[in-house]
């Protein structure tokens, strides 16, 4: 049945631990359960004999496959991937498939297949590698969902799905007030569309994020944005799952700006949310030689710093952002909400600020954003220039997706406690109006895409030229109060060159480089 | 009550035999990433903490948190120290 988002997705996501199975024991019958057309009106043939059941269970044993159950037609087991694999000598892999699931709404669920040499096409379902097994077939369970799950419709009751459709919707909400929509409201505010129309779109280039995790919205296949499976460094952290929904969130920026660029995120947050592990989700992804490596994160420190040096655990994570763009990544980090963090200020990292673009398209600095000169590096203003971001208090700005009632979705659409209001989204729709420099560094990773995609042989140096040298001057507003600088003619600390310009940045790189 | 996951940061000596650095804390059940000048160790907040016979060692806002250094890696490590958290903006 043809479906207006792909009904499948090829992942090489993790495997469960413990897969349930069924192993079909010989039918003495003579047909296999494989190769059966119907399901006739007994059973018998299909019985397998009590030598084959007994040699099963020996090979299931020897397998490490748990015993669960017994029938005449087979044995319901349990074990690991790798007891399957033994098996079968073929290869137990994931695909993300859309179905029918609680409340006749449909969304991906993981499913398992066998695959390799003289395997069946039937998905599920494997044979075994050698004879005298007593089994003609392993199939492996498929998920099935609760038939019409109480839970789940008294969680998605304020979201309303309708029977039939997909869940999360791909198709952001509408709310009242000014905000903008992903990919387009973004990509004209970023000057994308022009660089588009010329055919770079980021064909070709990999972004790696570090971020909370990536969570599989029915919005990236839907666009058929490139999204790999995601990297955890936290041990035991799901790598499917995004607890807080910032980076599955955050990342849309990315294909709003370059919508064929290889997204490949990385997770540093564990169960509960919190970002434990930056630092090393940082080293692993550049280890994996990304063009780009954007990180919408940081620290907090006192501003003005007590001392101008910097500590030994500092300068040494300084020392490793360098190390990456040496080696030829272009490496993003967001200036701050406020905050005040050594990573921005390495001289060569891409520091992305704030400018808020209205509803007639003026711009003026968000004073949600950081911007300051580093007492740490001599001449290294931060930010070097900007992407979209919204206002105090709450910069809720950008309508972007997320897992449904994760920490975002739900925070957002609630007052705050200064009884700010909350965005007008359900807490549990899979969709929240934020933004932040956390919005800005990805929109810049993106619009470096669409350079790199154009000449793969700029350097991180010339990117970051084409992009300041280009950038829309800002000249009202401030940056965050904390720092409370002015927006002014030229280059200033509120928005460093101003707000990036896609189009213009891609003429100037393909002229002078 | 340990963290679940943590990292700290390794500064090494100039002569340090980084090897047995690693293979010290690798033996205790730690990750081991090599950095330009020193190491980021990575894993369960318990192992972490009985590596460096310590009591609770979250990582704290806005300043790092330094670690002892075990006894028999003195003339190898200047530092260790948990950096300062990190957060999305």
């Amino acid at each position: 049945m043809p479906t207006l988002i792909p009904r499948e997705i090829e992942t090489s996501g993790p495997r469960p631990e413990r897969i349930h199975g069924y192993l079909s024991i010989n039918s003495q019958g003579g047909v296999s359960v494989l190769d059966a057309d119907t399901v006739p009106a007994k059973s018998d043939a299909f019985h397998g004999s009590s030598k084959d059941l007994e040699q099963a269970i020996r090979v299931a044993e020897e397998h490490r496959l748990d015993i669960v159950a017994l029938s005449p037609l087979g044995i319901a087991v349990a074990g690991p991937a790798a007891a399957y694999e033994a098996l079968t000598g073929g290869q137990i892999v994931t695909r993300e498939i859309l179905v029918y699931a609680e409340a006749a709404t449909r969304r991906y669920v993981t499913h398992l297949d066998i695959v390799g040499e003289g395997q069946p096409r039937s998905f599920g379902c494997g044979r075994v590698a050698s004879d005298e097994t007593g089994i003609e077939a392993v199939i492996l369970e498929r998920p099935r969902a609760p038939q019409a799950s109480a839970a789940f419709a008294a969680a998605t009751s304020t979201s309303a799905p309708e029977s039939g459709g997909i869940w999360p919707s791909p198709i952001p909400p509408s709310v009242q007030g000014f905000y903008l929509r992903v990919p387009q409201d973004v990509a004209l505010g970023l000057g994308a569309p022009g660089a588009h129309q010329r055919g770079f779109r980021g064909q070709n280039v990999t972004v790696a994020m570090v971020d909370t995790g990536h969570y599989l919205h029915p919005f990236f296949p839907a666009h058929h944005y490139n999204v790999q499976t995601p990297i955890s460094v936290v041990t035991g952290a799901d790598r499917k799952g995004d607890p807080v929904g910032h980076g599955t969130g955050e990342s849309a920026n990315i294909f709003a700006a370059a919508p064929d660029a290889q997204l490949q995120p990385v997770r540093a947050a564990d169960d509960s949310g919190q970002l434990v592990a930056a630092l090393a989700g940082f080293m692993k992804a550049a280890s994996l030689k990304p063009a780009i490596l954007t990180n919408s994160w940081g620290g907090d420190m006192d501003f003005p710093p007590i001392s101008n040096q910097l500590s030994p655990q500092d300068a040494a994570f300084a020392l490793e952002i360098k190390h990456a763009v040496e080696s030829g990544i272009f490496v993003v980090f967001s200036a701050g909400n406020g905050q005040f963090s050594i990573e921005p200020q390495v001289p060569e990292v891409f520091a992305a600020g704030g400018v808020y673009m209205g509803s007639n398209m003026a711009l003026q600095a968000s004073n949600y954003a950081t911007g300051y000169s580093s007492p740490f590096f001599p001449n290294r203003p931060v930010p070097d220039a900007c992407g979209l971001v919204g206002l105090l208090p709450r910069a809720a700005y950008i309508m972007l997706p997320l897992a449904p009632g994760c920490e975002l979705d739900t925070e957002q659409s609630s007052p705050d406690e200064r009884g700010n209001p909350g965005d007008g989204t359900p807490p549990n729709d899979g969709w929240a109006l934020f933004s932040g420099t956390s919005a800005a560094a990805p929109q810049i990773a993106g619009v470096a895409a669409l350079l790199l995609s154009a000449n793969p042989k700029l350097s991180p140096a010339q990117i970051k030229e084409a992009l300041i040298k280009t950038a829309i001057d800002i000249t009202s507003g401030r940056c965050h109060p904390r720092f409370n600088f002015s927006a002014a003619p030229g280059p200033d600390l509120a928005t460093g060159a101003g707000l990036v310009n896609a189009a213009e940045a891609l003429k100037y790189a393909l002229a002078q480089f | 009550m340990a963290t679940d996951f943590l990292q700290a940061m390794v500064i090494l000596r100039p002569n340090a035999d980084a090897d047995e650095v690693r293979r010290w804390f690798e033996s205790r059940g730690l990750s081991v990433m090599p950095m330009e000048n020193g190491m980021l160790l990575t894993g369960p907040g318990a192992l972490a903490e009985q590596a460096f016979g310590a009591g609770e060692i979250a990582p704290m806002c806005g300043v790092e948190r330094p670690l002892p250094i075990p006894a028999d890696l003195r003339d190898h490590i200047e530092s260790i120290a948990i950096p300062s958290r990190r957060s999305t903006y």
